[in-house]
């Protein structure tokens, strides 16, 4: 694909010019020939080897975050402060939270993503709404309320619309990392951002729930996440 | 007797007819029983709608024109009909209402109780209102089956899921589904609660134990998802008898009895889940094949990736031994190294072969990783979170 070095650039097979600044790797120890390898910028060319500093980063409005530079400690306490974490006695590791932020789109699952621990969210969610449905029918006199369980509503609670709404609230949006369908489009719903965010909380909840038991998930769910997304279910 | 058997099933088809509509016939068989037809015969109702007209050149179709043809007697008017509608009425309000004098009275429903170590505080009648689907036309949307299986299939999924992430912590999403649909798919739930658990159908029609004088307790405690007022017979389809109704499978009728008795458990015991826990252990978890599920499309590359993600040297495949090379049935036995540590080995008629079952065993050890202590899974805490599976 490369046919010379020649005055600080690499020329490719089309005449292309591309700096030499770009290229970051050497390989091979051998004395005799050393292999450099080229990482592009830009838009993709076939054969070339991507940067990584291009697919490792995301962009929210002016902010970037690169995954790698990351200051975790930080990151960890914005996230437990916006989501009143410390207050149920949640422990969670940095990674583990980087993780749970992580969407399997960024970076072509190269770095850890959150979609097991979505999964284990989604199940306890279920599970603990279809309970408080069903506490509440026990204690409902009140026939109209013997359908609750698998009405609109009650999967209305449920939806990425109303997930997502509530991680927007937390204001935790700009902390998420993942790969957009196109950049230039950031209307409604054209980036899939509903299921992006909604299985960012999902993990979430799912970590919590591995790591601290079930006693202190439901608590934290309960007084944090499940009474807004009731209200913001009913309000729609 | 015969007579008066007689008179009842032309009633009874009458009424039938009139809840069925124009998309039916009733034909008797050789048999000499009611059954409905609806593929191989039309029907037209006329516009004063009281006779009906058949056209075809199947033997039953004569048969049901003869029927409707027949003068109807007017049953309503008959004392052996208001016996049958008492018997109805006061069935239908035992599986509504579900007394526990009466449901106690029920051996089916104790024995099930019994045969599956049922802790005391799951009723009896909610055992009952387990085996009601909502497909049966017998009770109404309030008392039926509904709500508890799904209740059921939440703390069924979600106790599996939280059991499967600390038994098999790496598995690949794909794979893990179809675990899950291996502990509690229909299919399963269906073997489970038909097999193992004994759990009853409902087979005969209301007319049948009528005739025979069957005691109301007896049908609480057998399955019932399809309307029962007419017979269920091999190559006898019934559907949309009610919009609201849909007809359900055999198989999907024991699943959802197997869900709901699992959402009764949790419910009676005030969602305790230490006794959901014990029964689900005891009920629905066995041993998974989970390295058959696997299939890999490119274990090499999907390997090299992998050791990218995890940090570790690029992985090397060695020839560790052969035999045979020149002959027509050589054996190459290939290892795949990170470094100096083995991840897998494999053997093979060809070094490529050799290769690929070494990275595939080198996979399969990967994602297939059980923590030692993974028995212990009512602990609040697990060792591994799965980081993803590897996108090639």
């Amino acid at each position: 694909m490369l046919q010379n070095i020649s005055r600080g650039a690499l020329i490719s097979r089309a005449g292309t010019f591309y700096p030499l600044s770009n290229v970051l790797r050497l390989h091979g120890s051998c004395h005799y020939r050393s292999i450099a390898t080229y990482l592009h910028s830009g838009s993709r060319v076939r054969g070339l080897k991507k940067n990584s500093d291009e697919y490792l980063t995301v962009q929210h409005n002016d902010k970037k975050l690169h995954i790698d530079r990351v200051d975790l400690s930080a990151y960890k306490s914005e996230i437990f402060d916006k989501l009143n974490m410390n207050k149920y006695g949640i422990d969670l590791d940095e990674s583990l939270v980087l993780q749970c932020l992580t969407h399997k789109s960024f970076a072509h699952g190269l770095k850890p993503y959150n979609e097991k621990l979505s999964v284990m969210g989604y199940h306890f969610i279920k599970y603990f709404a279809i309970v408080k449905d069903m506490t509440k029918l026990q204690n409902s006199e009140n026939v109209n309320n013997k359908n609750i369980i698998g009405s609109a509503f009650s999967k209305k609670v449920l939806s990425n619309e109303v997930l997502n709404k509530v991680f927007e609230q937390h204001q935790l949006q700009d902390l998420v990392f993942w790969k957009k369908r196109a950049l230039d489009h950031n209307e409604g719903n054209f980036n899939g951002e509903f299921t992006v965010h909604s299985t960012c909380l999902k993990a979430l909840v799912g970590a919590i729930l591995l790591k601290n038991g079930q006693d202190k998930t439901s608590q934290f769910f309960e007084q944090e996440i499940y009474h807004k997304m009731v209200q913001l279910a009913s309000k729609q | 007797m015969s007579m008066t058997r007689e008179i009842l099933k032309r009633n009874f088809s009458n009424t039938l007819n009139k809840s069925i509509r124009n998309s039916s016939l009733l034909v008797i068989n050789n048999a000499g029983r009611i059954n409905t037809c609806f593929a191989s015969l039309r029907h037209q109702s006329t516009a004063a709608g009281s006779s009906t007209e058949v056209s075809s050149t199947d033997a039953h179709s004569s048969a049901a024109a003869s029927l409707s043809a027949t003068p109807l007697y007017n049953i309503k008017d008959t004392p052996t009909f208001q016996d049958y509608k008492g018997y109805f009425k006061s069935l239908q309000q035992a599986v509504v209402e579900l007394p526990e004098d009466l449901v106690s009275k029920s051996t089916k429903l104790s024995t099930l109780h019994a045969r599956l170590h049922l802790p005391s505080e799951l009723k009896l009648s909610t055992l009952s209102q387990a085996l009601n689907c909502r497909s049966s036309k017998l009770v109404g949307t309030l008392h039926d089956n509904y709500n508890l299986s799904i209740l059921g299939k939440n703390v069924l999924i979600y106790e599996l899921t939280k059991y499967l992430n600390v038994k098999y912590p790496r598995l690949p999403l794909p794979i893990f589904n179809s675990c899950i649909d291996y502990l509690m798919g229909t299919e399963t739930l269906h073997l489970l609660g038909k097999f193992v658990w004994g759990i009853e159908l409902e087979k005969t029609t209301v007319m049948s134990r009528y005739l025979q004088k069957e005691p109301i307790e007896q049908t609480l405690g057998r399955l019932r998802y399809y309307d029962n007022e007419v017979v269920n017979e091999k190559g006898v389809e019934l559907y949309k008898i009610h919009k609201s109704n849909k007809v359900v499978s055999e198989e999907a009728a024991y699943s959802l009895a197997v869900k709901s008795i699992v959402g009764g458990l949790h419910l009676d015991t005030g969602f305790n889940t230490e006794i959901i826990q014990q029964f689900i252990e005891n009920n629905f978890i066995r041993k998974i094949p989970v390295a058959k599920i696997f299939q890999f499309t490119e274990p090499i590359r999907e390997l090299t990736r992998l050791c990218e993600r995890e940090n570790l040297a690029k992985p090397m495949s060695k020839l560790i031994s052969e035999s045979g090379r020149l002959s027509k049935a050589p054996i190459f036995i290939v290892g795949v190294f990170s470094g100096a540590e083995k991840l897998g080995e494999g053997f093979g008629s060809s070094l490529k072969e050799a290769k690929t079952k070494a990275a595939t065993d080198a996979l399969l050890k990967y994602y297939c990783y059980e923590p030692v202590n993974s028995s212990a899974q009512n602990e609040n805490t697990v060792q591994v979170i799965d980081k993803g599976s590897v996108i090639v």
